[in-house]
């Protein structure tokens, strides 16, 4: 009798210890999307080419089957105005079950996914996020709606360029002429020195 | 008995011991891209060229200014007080502590504003909290502080406040637009950065 009461006892612990796993298995909460790039093989990849000029879009317009543009600004800019077949996908949005699926769908048919904003600055990062998630069809158009409407409207100031990282001035020579004419000022960037402490090793730190 | 409880005793003093001997695990979490994405959306990582002026001319201790471009660009010109780090270096180990600092802002800037972005892109993935761009880069850094435009006759008065703090800071930083001879020269800033306490046991499954 005392042994039967103790097998028993012991059996429906167990199925507890179970259930309790499968709960646990069961909730467990699932990523909305993964990363499919390291932050380094992202920086790697950022030399190769993924903007697409004014010009290169005027022409990918034309082939609505292989390419799409995507507008990720706000509804309400994307009714005022947008490019010719553009979809919006607000940037919100951007991971959502549906759009992911759509980018799925896009990234096997090969169709190249151009994201754009007002300028480029807008659309950097929610390219950045998507071309790490895997997404490398999807590229960034240079210089943003904007620019492109002016380009097309031939309304274009005369040395207006989409190329944000070029220096507008030479740096140096105005610093020089600054320093000529203010005798005393010390214009040269100084080198800031960083000191790091050496952090102590704490005895036992993580592990699996 | 009493034997194998002493053995059960030594096996787990001898597994703790184990474990004190594991190599030191690097601090490389990443945030997962849902709460990337709402940091993506915040505009507020972006600062203005004015306001970070008026952070260096009133010594702010509490500003990390990093150039992105290469090291032969800012040996040219640099904003001062900067530090390089160019942006294919940007995730180094060793630039770790130094993007990643308590209380300190971290201010990414380049020429224009698209390799900061990167740059910030790349780092925001760690979780930190204070990362910064400066909107514009160096080219608006020119346009409104090295150079300033006076603002039209019909301008409010707040343009040209605004103005004389640019003309100020023109001079401060070197540029010539004034013509005032007094300036403040740059001073050589010292900056200690402190390793980021560790909680006492982080990390672990």
């Amino acid at each position: 009798m005392e042994e039967l009461k103790r097998t028993k006892r012991i059996t429906i612990g167990v199925i507890a210890f179970i259930a309790v796993l499968v709960i646990g298995f069961l909730t467990v909460k699932k990523p909305v999307a993964v990363y499919k790039l390291s932050p380094q093989q992202m920086n790697d990849d950022l030399i190769m080419v993924y903007q697409v000029t004014p010009e290169e879009a005027s022409e990918m317009m034309g082939d609505s089957v292989k390419n799409v543009f995507v507008d990720i600004r706000s509804i309400y800019d994307y009714e005022k105005d947008h490019l010719y077949g553009a979809v919006n996908i607000p940037i919100p949005n951007l991971l959502d079950k549906e759009i992911q699926e759509q980018f799925d769908q896009w990234k096997k048919d090969s169709v190249t996914v151009v994201l754009y904003g007002n300028d480029q600055l807008q659309a950097n990062s929610p390219w950045m996020l998507m071309y790490q998630l895997g997404y490398d069809n999807t590229r960034v158009l240079l210089g943003g709606i904007k620019y492109y409407d002016d380009f097309m409207n031939g309304r274009l100031a005369e040395n207006e360029t989409f190329e944000m990282e070029n220096p507008a001035y030479d740096f140096k020579k105005i610093i020089a002429e600054g320093s000529s004419d203010n005798s005393s000022v010390a214009a040269q960037a100084p080198q800031k020195e960083v000191v790091v402490r050496k952090k102590k090793k704490k005895a036992a730190e993580g592990g699996c | 008995m009493s034997k194998r409880y002493i053995f059960l005793a030594v096996l787990l003093i001898g597994s703790a011991f184990g474990l004190t001997q594991l190599p030191e695990k690097p601090n490389k979490k990443q945030i997962p891209p849902d709460e990337l994405l709402i940091k993506i959306y915040d505009q507020a990582r972006y600062l203005t060229t004015r306001e970070i002026a008026k952070r260096i001319i009133d010594r702010d201790p509490s500003i990390f200014l990093v150039d992105v471009r290469t090291p032969s660009e800012y040996e040219e010109y640099a904003i001062p007080g900067a530090f390089n780090i160019p942006l294919e270096n940007i995730l180094d180990d060793q630039w770790r502590d130094y993007l990643n600092q308590d209380g300190v802002d971290v201010i990414f800037y380049s020429n224009g504003t698209i390799y900061a972005d990167q740059a910030w892109d790349l780092i925001a993935q760690r979780g930190i909290k204070n990362l910064y761009i400066m909107k514009g880069g160096l080219n608006e850094w020119f346009a409104t502080i090295i150079k300033p435009v006076a603002p039209d006759e019909t301008a409010p008065s707040e343009a040209f406040d605004q103005y004389a703090f640019e003309k100020a800071a023109s001079i401060y930083f070197g540029g010539s637009s004034a013509g005032v001879d007094a300036a403040a020269p740059a001073e050589k800033k010292e900056v200690v950065v402190r390793k980021k306490k560790k909680k006492a046991a982080e990390g672990g499954c």
